[in-house]
């Protein structure tokens, strides 16, 4: 109940900064389209297909990438370094007998759902438009077992940038950490271009690094790419990265703690 | 003009000294410059890892353009960046009292008030990345050629100042949106394809990008000797439009701005 009444203040807050969130929107929407149109022209270019890739499953690719994007990707790393860790915020999530992560989790879920809900009216947009050039799946299993990957993205995500906000317990300023692991999760999350078009090298790494399990394996999941033991071998894999990120989440909040200090609050 | 020299002058030697005072800071600005300008680069050799040549442009051309993308930007981050950054926080909190209070021109304030110095190394990067682009081109670059494409490059900034302005000027009916630099920052990357590639969609949305489209391949086109006329001319035509329309817009915004507390 409690937790509820959290999610709600918090979705109120969202509903007050609409405008801002469909801004964010864009954020994720605009360099989407440049790729596409960018990959739009290299088929073309190709006759057609590239490494199984058409102008079809390209072209909605990048659209449920602005879904996906607005959704699963969590932004709490730069509050929790900032608003609360450096600037002291923290005390206040302290005082209450309230987890500080799952307050923190119940606090960006509103953000995810109205951005993720902006992110949908412009997908519908386009196949109302576009109708002919969109792929989805279309059996029920699969649609399940894609959305429980969705889900699963978003926990991946938050409990990561959760684990790497804390950093700022030990670094005078994390920006430049935390902008070198969004250029890694823009290249080998699938931002750029889906991994399988990556060159090889690159395509191997992204493979071990849990940042596809964020953005790529979602899409392709949602697009009906994927087979259902391909599904369940994501699902697992997201699980066990999860695992790995809450545990650092743990161990590293437990220490981050002994060192803080809020003076003047 | 010459006080005006004087005052960025000050307030340059000011913001280089609070960015050697906070060594934490001048380090992270330091990775980040070079991280995104890496990313740039990265971000060119992924895309055409599995073609030769797209929208008429060979491999190379477009690493070039990413290359000069990257000297512009970093410039346009070194004189305007942090002071954009801070601008709709400025209208939102109301501190634009305190810019206009001055007696100095308020528009010269908002848009050179900080200086990224660390940003010159996206300068370096772009540079030296478009040198090594060019050797592996066997393109021999003249100085009528270098010379014309530091203009074109200088009008390419004229022409995204105008546009950032005419946005940001915005934020005076809009001061919640302060999210909305973030978007132009989207905005800016759209630069560093060739305008081709934007032929495909309605009319509309193209002629609205398009003076986007020029401002980094038409120094590209120069420096590899295809040269168009008809580009330049319009670039140095849309560089005195957007800035004649952002100087009359911020002054007729002006009359709308009631301060945070009014």
């Amino acid at each position: 109940m409690k937790a509820w009444r959290i999610f709600l203040l918090s979705f109120q807050h969202v509903l007050e900064n609409r405008s801002r969130s469909f801004i964010w929107v864009l954020y994720v929407l605009l360099p989407a389209v440049v790729f596409m149109l960018f990959w739009i022209g290299v088929v073309k270019s190709s006759g057609g297909d590239v490494s199984g890739w058409n102008f079809s499953t390209i072209t909605s690719y990048y659209f449920l990438l602005t879904v996906l994007g607005s959704t699963v990707i969590a932004h709490i790393e730069e509050d929790v370094a900032e608003e609360d860790i450096r600037l002291g915020e923290l005390t206040n999530y302290l005082m209450k007998p309230f987890s500080y992560f799952w307050t923190k989790f119940l606090e960006e879920t509103p953000w995810r759902l109205i951005q993720g809900a902006f992110g949908v009216l412009i997908v519908i947009a386009f196949i109302f438009i576009f109708g002919n050039f969109f792929t989805l799946a279309s059996s029920p299993l699969v649609i399940v077992l894609a959305l429980l990957i969705m889900v699963l993205a978003y926990m991946l995500c938050f409990t990561f940038k959760m684990s790497l906000g804390l950093s700022a317990f030990w670094l005078t300023d994390s920006r430049g950490l935390f902008q070198i692991l969004e250029v890694l999760l823009l290249i080998f999350g699938g931002f750029v271009v889906p991994i399988t078009l990556l060159p090889e090298a690159f395509s191997k790494i992204a493979q071990v690094l849990p940042f596809s399990y964020i953005v790529y394996y979602p899409i392709v999941a949602i697009q009906g790419n994927l087979s259902i033991t391909q599904m369940l071998t994501v699902i697992f894999a997201q699980l066990a990265w999860i695992f790995v990120f809450y545990l650092v989440y743990k161990v590293v909040w437990s220490e981050g703690r002994r060192k803080y200090t809020a003076m003047g609050q | 003009m010459k006080k005006y020299l004087s005052i960025y002058k000050t307030l340059s030697g000011m913001n280089f000294s609070e960015l050697v005072s906070f060594r934490a800071n001048l380090i992270n600005s330091l990775i980040s410059n070079l991280v995104w300008g890496t990313f740039s680069i990265l971000l060119i050799v992924v895309l055409t890892s599995k073609t030769p040549e797209v929208f008429g442009w060979t491999r190379y051309e477009l690493f070039l353009l990413f290359g000069i993308y990257n000297i512009y930007m970093g410039l346009f981050y070194v004189f305007f960046s942090r002071s954009f950054e801070r601008f709709s926080q400025i209208i939102h909190l109301g501190e634009l009292d305190f810019v206009l209070v001055k007696p100095i021109d308020s528009q010269f304030l908002m848009s050179f008030r900080y200086v990224n110095h660390p940003a010159f190394l996206r300068v370096i990067v772009g540079t030296i990345f478009s040198a090594w682009v060019l050797s592996q081109m066997g393109v021999a670059v003249t100085a009528q050629s270098l010379l014309l494409m530091v203009l074109l490059l200088v009008c390419g900034i004229a022409v995204m100042y105008g546009i950032w302005y005419i946005f940001l000027t915005c934020l005076i009916w809009w001061t919640n949106l302060t999210n909305l630099v973030g978007l132009l920052y989207e905005m800016n990357g759209l630069t560093r394809y060739p305008g081709q590639m934007f032929q495909g969609i309605s009319g509309l949305l193209f002629y609205s990008i398009f003076p986007l489209t020029l401002v980094i391949t038409t120094p590209a086109q120069t420096l590899v000797n295809k040269v168009n006329y008809l580009n330049i001319a319009l670039v140095a035509f849309f560089a005195v439009l957007f800035i004649s329309i952002s100087r009359s817009f911020w002054k007729f915004a002006l009359k709308f701005y009631s301060s945070a507390s009014s």
